[in-house]
């Protein structure tokens, strides 16, 4: 079921050029109309229908978030990988970078960050990655840790394989599920984060739709136009809560702690 | 005898710190890192891009921004050690005076949130421990998801609708005063009451199956003292811990709370600081919520140390 949310705003994400013409199509004749069968969400403040715009917006949110999440995986796998397996001098330094940057609450420092380099997507985007790494850098860095002791392991380095071999077929095969969770949590994450920053203006500009900046127009519509509320708050909430949800089920059925 | 004691304290005392002070230096240095080598030119957006190159010079000599960047790092580092976070770029006033006018703000904010959070967490979670299955299960593990997943800037434009749009209990916003206070607070703490009631119930419900507690009823202490006295009392320390490690969230989720509701606090004042390329301010707003953020953590520490006999060391 949740797989199925997550798969299905994807499959539409992709699809999104189909969307997007009638998602920037401004209609002055019918400015908040309220939800009804030609528009079945209402149409916004330029009369764009809000249905299309939401579908449109998954674009956005959800691109940004997956490639958010490639890159923090990639980059968080690869520094606690290296900080555990390396030890002594390169773990102590880059453990300290990791309490430096868990010494931020995560949202302010990527706004900080997509304050000072401008608004736009490609900003937002490194940000998030800035933000995101470290998650998955601490616990790269325990599996590894916990890993490099077994026995196998310890063959493989006796047998002589070059260590980067150890690395991606001995102790990456095994610490791969708790990261796979980490990353569903993740995208749900991301996704909350980048309608964050689009909602404080620092994400994609106008007349790009994207569900921050959707919510940020509705609130300045509140009393006239409730219903432009609707369509982004459920469109995030849907794939945020499946996200979590897959993230959960996945943490029950590998039985990971924590 | 009471020498042994007090070193003994001031060593706790340093281990305590030093690892602390350690990282505090490291988030200033990002911090510093983070506004120096963005792009974007302070001296030309404070000026406007026609400004003479003699005036631009001049600017950037005052603000000492014509320094290589190793020595404005060390000033920087020094002005810190003094307190001094430097003179807004906009308004020309010390960086330090704003922060405090703004502070009270977030931390009435932060209070009350956790104050919902509390009152709402603890009755929903302890209800949930002693009927297994229940509705308030269901309800915590639902509103648990909910509370993960809902972002500031959803739930809070949500409850406007609802209880000051629709119902008009509560006004949209009305910054600085208590009813205006009700709806922000709401916002940001039903993500961590959520959080907290599952907690709560996990915990208690461990706790109750200990044979302390079967004792306690053999002695026929009633149920009320037994929940009160014994099952509570254990379950606070994990409870502690989390609070303290949420309660640094909910600085950061007071960000974009405050820009909701208008909120005058250190988020709203981080936003204004950065739409105006005030980098002084936006430096400054940073850096103060995250010691507040190691400071938090630090004291939760210290406090779990005094609560829980059994982490004092010697």
């Amino acid at each position: 079921m949740a797989l199925a949310f997550v798969l299905g705003w994807a499959v539409i994400a992709l699809l999104h050029p189909l969307f997007l013409p009638e998602a920037t199509r401004v209609h002055l004749d019918a400015l908040f109309r309220a939800p009804a069968a030609t528009a079945w969400l209402g149409t916004d403040e330029l009369g764009r229908s809000i249905a299309q715009r939401v579908l449109a917006g998954a674009a956005l949110s959800c691109g940004i978030a997956v490639v958010a999440v490639a890159v923090s995986l990639l980059l968080g796998t690869a520094i606690g990988v290296l900080a555990a397996w390396t030890g002594g001098l390169v773990d102590t330094a880059l453990a300290r970078l990791i309490d430096v940057f868990m010494a931020f609450p995560d949202i302010l420092l990527a706004i900080a960050l997509a304050g000072v380099l401008g608004p736009g997507t490609g900003n937002v985007l490194i940000a998030l990655g800035a933000v995101g790494w470290v998650g998955f850098a601490r616990l790269a860095r325990a599996q590894t840790f916990a890993l490099k002791t077994r026995e196998h392991v310890a063959v493989a380095r006796a047998l002589g394989v070059p260590p980067p071999a150890i690395v991606l077929r001995h102790v990456l095969p095994l610490a791969a599920a708790p990261l796979v969770v980490e990353a569903s949590f993740a995208l749900a994450a991301m996704i909350v984060a980048e309608a964050g920053l689009s909602f404080l203006g620092l994400g994609a500009q106008p007349p790009t739709p994207s569900w921050g900046s959707m919510i940020r127009q509705a609130m300045q519509y509140l009393l006239i136009a409730p219903h432009m509320l609707i369509g982004p708050c459920a469109a995030l909430m849907s794939i945020a809560v499946s996200a979590n949800l897959l993230g959960d089920r996945l943490r029950d059925r590998w039985q990971i702690k924590a | 005898m009471a020498m042994a004691a007090l070193r003994h304290a001031i060593a706790r005392l340093l281990a305590l710190l030093l690892p602390a002070l350690a990282v505090l230096v490291g988030v200033a240095t990002l911090v510093f890192l983070l506004l120096h080598l963005a792009p974007g030119d302070p001296v030309e957006t404070m000026l406007g891009e026609r400004a003479s190159a003699a005036d631009r010079a001049a600017l950037r000599e005052a603000l000492g921004l014509d320094a290589p960047l190793p020595v404005q790092y060390l000033r920087y580092l020094r002005d810190l050690a003094h307190f001094d976070l430097g003179l807004s770029l906009h308004t020309r006033e010390p960086v330090a005076a704003t922060i405090l006018e703004r502070l009270p703000y977030t931390a009435i904010l932060a209070v009350a949130a956790l104050v919902c959070a509390l009152v709402l967490a603890l009755p929903l979670g302890l209800y949930g421990a002693l009927r297994a299955g229940g509705l308030a299960e269901t309800l915590t593990s639902v509103a648990a998801v909910l509370g993960m997943s809902l972002p500031s800037f959803v739930l809070g434009p949500l409850l406007m609708m609802v209880f000051a749009v629709w119902l008009g209990w509560l006004p949209i916003a009305a910054p600085g005063t208590v009813a205006g206070l009700v709806l922000p607070a709401l916002t940001l703490g039903l993500a961590l009451a959520a959080l907290l009631a599952r907690m709560v119930r996990a915990t208690v419900r461990e706790v109750l199956a200990e044979d302390y507690i079967r004792a306690a009823r053999a002695r026929g202490l009633s149920e009320a003292r037994v929940l009160w006295r014994h099952a509570l009392a254990n379950a606070a320390l994990p409870l502690l811990t989390v609070v303290g490690m949420q309660l640094g969230a909910l600085l950061g989720g007071a960000v974009i709370t405050e820009i909701v509701f208008g909120w005058p606090g250190l988020g709203a004042l981080t936003i204004e600081a950065i739409q105006r390329r005030d980098y002084p301010l936006v430096q400054a707003c940073v850096l103060v919520v995250s010691v507040s953020y190691v400071a938090i953590n630090l004291a939760t520490d210290a406090l779990y140390g005094l609560c829980d006999p059994r982490t004092r060391t010697g």
